[in-house]
């Protein structure tokens, strides 16, 4: 128990710290939000400083850190000052479609890498191990930008894939299998590019792991006592693995969503990308730094979440 | 010594693709900002030997474009008239590292020939010179924050191994803190964040500032656990038993074990760096025209007509990938190099 | 043997703890290394320290050496109090010198030779480069290495040749006492005996004090003018080296006298 009560404390202050980095550091840089206003010469200074003392701007620093943490508790997240309203609903919208992109992402990724990994650890020599070695070397040294627009581009050419959105325009009364079958087609292709992207690490990592596993003498030890392949595989290394996994699982969940903020945008996938752009280029403070958060808390998450499960499944770190 | 030589390799041709970029301006027929705008989105012109009539010439050639009336927008070959490539050919002014100015480029074509080698952008603007200047800032930007990250890092994290205790715990938490930062969001935020009248020059210091700035903690952590284990070895104790002070320690015994960890750890950055300023260009958040960089390059792809008509416009992505292919396999001779040289 | 009568080192009451910490719950826990330790050491003599491993021996012998700090006690070198690590003034950490176990690990591989016996003087600011290399080939030609290796890298020296690079590198500061740890666990038979005979010759040119550490029975009962034995931290008993069988013993030094009875045969041939 006081393991995972240090595990959340920390998570919390790490959490603490990367939003006031943000806020401090988006405070820091010059310019706001009026700066086109301020520019246009038929509004006047006055009324420039006003509506800065309205939305709160021409407050300090920690008062407005700490003004708007108050409206994290409650779920607001601050004020949007594009939309005019409060950041949260905004954001709680788009985040849930960012994690629909990652999640079926994550479940690709995983569902080629798991097996792959392990085949490939399991058959070292054979040669099929070692053409998919040069694949997922070859993968590993695309640009994922480049990924990205081929799979536009596939989209636009083929017609097979929608070019982007989440929706059709026609669907919204159809029932539910269609729906959801719509959303299938539309998040295929971003889903796809997110998946090709981490797999070659995943892959590495997966196959590092059971081989380290394979190789240990008490692995070798049972087969020495004659223990079948297979029994030895799923009972004896597979468990030993999971570990590995597990973490590797929690890393894993962070690089995913670095990298949607790309494949949302150039595949024009409705998620949190597309809004942070916006946000950033008209200087809408609290969007941007909500959003920074947001996106790291998935990431803290992921790797509590990682730390967790591995202390409910290996003995050895409560014993100690 | 395989490992030796392939590290060599690597370096070598490392050194040919900068020299490359470095020479743009010589390298390149045109200017970054040279338009013809009756040739805008042009295929990359083909280079000849033999002409229509089946002649063979010891000198390369080129033929023209020229609208193609019958169908609007594309393009045909006018087989009438050869344009030979001159070697050596005056063109336009460029400078050379900012100091020399020179009118001198390797290769061009009479006026109003064209030497269009990946074709040309909306502007009618040649891909090609594009990319070499192109190359020279994302490159530039790439090498010179990942500098910056190892620099910070290697300092953090050699302060953190050596002197270990609460500084250790702080600088490592720092790092970690830094390592959950969703870098790549922030890096937006930063840069948008900046005012509208600040010169490129700027722009840029401040992009590889902050690019630089983020990712130190990586590097920092490696060399940290450089500096504990070489630090508590006995040629250390001993030296520390002569009296010798931590500077010389460090500088003596220390620092020579990180630059294995050091020189992979920026053959790896600089990609990823390379990378990130490219992604920041296509969006519109990099330094701006009229400076090109491979990302605005890769920008009009955005439009759907581009992408799929005009597929010279990928090549820049496409080049890009031998270049990172050569750092990581430098990355990776340098590690093997280093487990052959320890004890 | 010393005609001085005052000891050239003298401690009293020495103890040391280590903290550790736990690997994942990073719980803190103590490790006592040596605990209420009183010696003397007479000038010009060689004493050693035996028992078994674990017992804080290697603690010891770098507190001897002044490598690192105490926690209690007190530590006097040629009458001056040494203890605290800053009141040292430099020709105290001179005159006295530590030769590691393992020459290995304890000679950086990316140095040659020449350059680790001379470090000594480089860090202290001693003579300029050239001075610097004379000594330390004529340290090499006293140790028995041919000067050509003056320019090989550690890597490049068999097993006993490091330990006697390792013992240059401890002369070249022109030291009084020498406390030596385990020197010869990681050699083979010959060069055990090459490197003894070496440093009886070294002891009586250069008027050396040695403490070994040293767990093999049959080496210090060839070298050994006073023996202390430790057990679990604490020193349970001294008595110079013919004495080492007769008398009271504590059971420790029994076990380990029980291990080899030959050593009685060398004392007796030696004392008798």
């Amino acid at each position: 128990m006081r393991y995972i009560g240090r595990r959340l404390i920390h998570a919390t202050l790490l959490l603490l710290g990367v939003s006031f980095f943000s806020f401090a550091l988006l405070q820091w840089a010059p310019g706001d939000f009026f700066d086109d206003l301020r520019l246009d010469p038929r509004v006047s200074a006055q009324t420039v400083e006003g509506l800065r003392s309205q939305s709160g701007l021409n407050r300090s620093l920690p008062v407005r850190y700490a003004s708007w943490l108050e409206s994290v508790v409650h779920g607001d997240f601050g004020f949007s000052l594009a939309y005019h309203g409060p950041v949260g609903p905004l954001i709680a919208l788009r985040a849930r479609n960012t994690l629909i992109l990652t999640g079926t992402a994550m479940l690709m990724a995983w569902l080629v890498a798991v097996p792959l990994g392990i085949w490939t650890a399991v058959n070292r020599r054979g040669w099929i191990s070692r053409v998919f070695g040069a694949a997922t070397s070859t993968l590993l040294t695309i640009p994922e930008l480049l990924l990205f627009l081929c799979l536009l581009l596939l989209a636009v050419r083929t017609g097979w894939f929608p070019a982007g959105g989440m929706r059709s325009a026609n669907s919204g009364n159809a029932d539910l299998s269609s729906e959801g079958r719509d959303l299938i087609v539309h998040v295929f292709l971003p889903a796809l590019g997110l998946a090709l992207v981490s797999l070659p690490v995943l892959m590495r990592h997966i196959r590092s792991a059971m081989i380290d596993v394979l190789d240990s003498p008490f692995l070798r030890a049972a087969r020495g006592h004659g223990v079948g392949r297979t029994r030895l595989l799923f009972r004896y290394a597979l468990p030993t693995a999971a570990n590995s996994l597990i973490a590797l699982w929690g890393f894993s969940v962070g690089g995913m969503l670095s990298g949607s903020l790309l494949a949302e945008i150039v595949l024009s996938w409705p998620g949190l990308g597309p809004l942070l752009i916006e946000a950033t280029l008209s200087r809408d403070i609290y969007v941007v730094v909500s959003i920074v958060l947001l996106s790291a808390v998935f990431l803290v998450f992921g790797n509590l979440l990682a730390d967790l499960l591995l202390f409910a499944t290996d003995p050895r770190i409560r014993v100690d | 010594m395989l490992a030796k030589r392939k590290l060599g390799t690597a370096l070598a041709l490392l050194a040919i693709f900068h020299a490359t970029i470095l020479f743009a301006g010589f390298l390149a027929p045109y200017s970054y900002q040279t338009q013809d705008r009756e040739l805008p989105f042009a295929p990359p012109t083909r280079v000849h030997w033999v002409d229509a009539s089946g002649k063979w010439h010891a000198r390369p050639f080129v033929y023209r474009f020229a609208d193609d009336r019958a169908n609007p927008g594309e393009y045909v070959t006018d087989f009438s008239i050869r344009y030979p490539i001159h070697l050596f050919d005056i063109g336009a002014p460029y400078k050379f590292a900012a100091l020399f100015s020179a009118r001198v480029h390797l290769f061009g074509v009479a006026d109003p020939g064209r030497i269009f080698l990946m074709g040309t952008d909306a502007y009618g603007r040649d891909q090609f010179s594009r990319f070499l200047f192109g190359g020279q800032l994302s490159l530039l930007a790439g090498l010179l924050a990942a500098l910056l990250s190892v620099l910070m890092g290697t300092a953090i994290g050699g302060i953190a191994g050596f002197y270990g205790g609460w500084i250790d715990e702080i600088l490592m938490r720092g790092g970690e803190l830094f390592l959950a930062l969703p870098w790549l969001y922030l890096l937006f935020a930063v840069r948008a964040a900046l005012p509208l009248h600040v010169s490129e020059t700027q722009v840029f210091l401040l992009l590889v500032a902050v690019i630089g700035m983020i990712g130190w903690a990586r590097p920092a952590r490696l060399v940290r656990n450089v500096v504990l284990s070489v630090k508590e070895g006995n040629s250390v104790v001993a030296a520390r038993g002569f009296g010798a002070s931590d500077l010389y320690l460090f500088r003596r015994h220390i620092l020579p074990e990180t630059y294995s960890v050091v020189f992979t750890q920026i053959a790896l950055l600089i990609p990823q760096y390379v990378l990130a300023e490219v992604t920041l260009s296509f969006l519109g958040l990099g330094v701006g025209e009229p400076m090109p960089s491979w990302g605005s390059l890769l920008s009009s792809l955005q439009q759907y007509y581009v992408l799929s008509s005009y597929w010279w416009m990928f090549l820049p992505a496409i080049l890009m990938i031998p270049l990172f292919l050569t750092y990581y396999a430098a990355a990776h001779a340098a590690q093997e190099r280093l487990k052959s040289v320890t004890l | 043997m010393s005609t001085n009568s005052q000891p050239l080192l003298e401690v009293k009451g020495l103890s040391k703890t280590y903290t550790q910490r736990r690997a994942i719950s990073h719980e803190k826990y103590s490790v006592r290394a040596f605990d209420d330790i009183d010696l003397e050491v007479p000038e010009g003599a060689t004493i050693a320290i035996i028992g078994e491993s674990g017992a804080g021996k290697s603690a010891l012998a770098r507190c001897l050496a002044l490598l690192e700090p105490t926690d209690r006690g007190e530590i006097w070198y040629g009458g001056r109090d040494v203890t605290q690590p800053n009141s040292h003034d430099l020709s105290v950490r001179r005159e006295i010198q530590f030769v590691f176990q393992d020459a290995t690990t304890a000679l950086n591989p990316r140095f040659t030779a020449a350059e680790i016996i001379s470090e000594p003087l480089l860090i202290r600011g001693i003579g300029t480069k050239t001075d610097r290399r004379e000594r330390a080939l004529h340290l090499m030609q006293q140790v028995g290495l041919r000067p050509e290796c003056s320019e090989k890298k550690s890597l490049e020296f068999s097993g006993g040749q490091r330990q006697r690079v390792a013992i240059a590198r401890a002369l070249a500061l022109q030291p009084k006492l020498l406390i030596l740890d385990e020197i010869f666990s990681s050699l083979d038979l010959v060069n055990q005996q090459v490197i003894l005979d070496l440093l009886a010759e070294l002891q009586e040119a250069f008027a050396l004090t040695f403490v070994h550490i040293c767990h093999d029975l049959r080496l210090v009962a060839q070298f050994a003018d006073e023996v202390a034995v430790m057990a679990g931290g604490k020193i349970v008993e001294m008595k110079p080296a013919s004495g080492l069988f007769s008398g009271a013993q504590h059971p420790a030094t029994r076990d380990l006298l029980a291990a080899l009875p030959s050593v009685e045969s060398i004392l007796l041939e030696r004392f008798a």
